[in-house]
């Protein structure tokens, strides 16, 4: 994939960015090279694109190689994940999603399973790490949950000698010091991604407490702090912002508030990301795809304006696409119910697809096939768009589960990628020309 | 051994066969760096490429949300 603009290199040579999506490397070509990268023409001698991999034999699928490297990857994991719900129930009642929710008591039996299985994983001698996501529902609503179970899972890594990496997919709301430290601290997680829809008043009225209160000023206020708390100085945040109809054009006002409650930081990274139908209609909130690409270079470039962190370019190829469609991956209901694809546990319609109960399942094995652990067969033969497509091997698909009932989740990367090499360029520090 | 005479025009100079050879050979090495020289200069006159990276990738190594099509594991 070429920029669609021309930069100065230091040397004095014009040049434009490339991006190699096989390896998701960046590079800058000169003129010539580049028009006969777009144009697909080899001549003379290439050994260093060839070398890199931006040109290859006209024979060489690079698509089947790309998928066997997934489903190698997919089967020969080495890190086990667990997406672990500790709770059913939200806090919040944003229009746009699909769940529904529900107070459910995770029973005793159910962490002592549990446990149990993320134990045996640990001593399997199998792998390498566990990784757990906290998910939900509001996992903040299930925090004593949390606190327990993550204890149990910690001790289990520690004496199997594995390592432990913990993420959590939070609203936010329910955050404050004492528990972020406690999160960091006990529970080991490295990771919190929050979601905030746009500026204040946007934010508040599109993810509005169930109790009709706002969240934004708290959130923002909560994240500033513990950037400047020595105590969590490992604790990396990651900002999504939801774009829908409501705020796809709100990226300035949202980015000069981030960075005016201190979040323009190392340690804090944003992404803007389509509203997403779990199955549920989203149609009068979601930005319509022709318009969608432009309006997420707007919050790119908000981002850089701001001294906001962001990444534009994948960092690597997308080897295993989702949780559902590794056996190494499973996904735990705050019921216990076990499934393989986050978007079935409180999803109407997909609730009964479980692939059985923690307590039941023999806690040494992975947890039983799942309907999406054939996704590299599917993409393999040709039955999604993806096999002839150039992002594949950074998008992955995006999601097996949006292609199976018929709506296709191509990625906006497909429709902007020119755009943001350009963005990429400039960021690196390159003077556009002309 | 060199030996130029300076002392009057017309003496011989005194040169052994060997650094003719020598020399010839040296010629020979320095005619092939340059002709491999001029081909990089040509090739690279022809093809320029150069890796770059993201001047504010500071980023944690977990975020690598940049294909996202919604879903929160993506």
């Amino acid at each position: 994939m070429v920029g669609r603009n021309a930069f100065r290199h230091p040397s004095g040579r014009v040049v434009r960015p490339v991006l190699n999506t096989a390896t998701a490397k960046v590079y800058l070509v000169d003129l010539a090279t580049a028009q006969r990268l777009e144009a697909g023409v080899a001549e003379g001698d290439d050994a260093r694109l060839a070398q890199s991999g931006l040109l290859v034999e006209v024979d060489h699928d690079e698509a089947a190689e790309v998928i066997e490297a997934s489903r190698v990857a997919a089967r020969d994991r080495r890190t086990r994940d667990f997406v672990v719900m500790p709770s059913a129930y939200c806090n919040m009642g944003c229009g746009y999603c699909g769940q529904t929710h529900e107070r459910v008591t995770v029973s005793r039996d159910h962490r002592a399973a549990l446990a149990e299985r993320v134990a045996r994983a640990a001593r399997g001698g199998r792998y390498d790490t566990l990784n757990v996501r906290w998910f939900g529902g509001e996992p903040l609503m299930g925090y004593a949950v949390l606190l327990d179970l993550s204890r149990r899972f910690t001790a289990a890594a520690d004496e199997a000698g594995v390592g432990y990496a913990a993420k959590i997919v939070t609203n936010g709301s329910l955050l404050d010091a004492r528990k972020l430290r406690a999160l960091h601290r006990d529970a080991r997680i490295s990771s919190v991604e929050v979601t905030l829809d746009g500026p204040a008043e946007v934010h508040d009225a599109s993810r509005p407490l169930k109790s009709g209160a706002g969240s934004f000023h708290k959130i923002i206020g909560v994240i500033g702090a513990a950037l400047r708390d020595p105590e969590l100085d490992g604790l990396h945040f990651t900002v999504r912002t939801n774009i829908g109809v409501h705020n796809a054009a709100l990226a300035e006002p949202f980015a000069a508030e981030l960075a005016a409650a201190g979040l323009a930081h190392d340690r804090v990274a944003c992404y803007p990301a389509p509203v997403h139908s779990w199955g549920n209609d989203v149609s009068d909130v979601a930005v319509p795809r022709a318009d969608l690409a432009a309006a997420e270079m707007a919050w790119f470039l908000a981002y850089q304006r701001h001294g906001l962190r962001f990444r534009l370019l994948p960092a690597a190829p997308r080897r295993v696409v989702c949780a559902a469609t590794s056996r190494h991956s499973e996904v735990v209901g705050a019921d216990g119910r076990v499934y393989s694809c986050t978007e079935q546990s409180l999803v109407p319609g997909h609730r009964d697809e479980d692939l059985g109960h923690v307590g039941s399942l023999a806690a040494d094995e992975l947890r039983p096939p799942g309907a999406f652990d054939d996704w590299y067969d599917t993409l393999d033969a040709g039955a999604t768009a993806c096999r002839g497509c150039a992002i594949l091997p950074v998008c992955g698909g995006a999601c097996p589960k949006l292609w199976r009932e018929g709506k296709p989740p191509c990625p906006s990367l497909r429709d902007n990628v020119r755009d943001r090499l350009d963005l990429y360029a400039l960021t690196a520090g390159y003077t556009p020309v002309g | 051994m060199i030996c130029f005479s300076s002392g009057f025009r017309g003496a011989p100079m005194l040169i052994d066969s060997w650094l003719l050879q020598h020399a010839a050979e040296l010629a020979e090495q320095a005619g092939t760096q340059l002709s491999a020289a001029a081909g990089v200069l040509h090739h690279e006159a022809h093809v320029f490429m150069e890796e770059i990276t993201q001047a504010t990738t500071t980023l944690h190594s977990a975020f690598t949300e940049t294909v996202n099509a919604g879903c929160a594991e993506n």
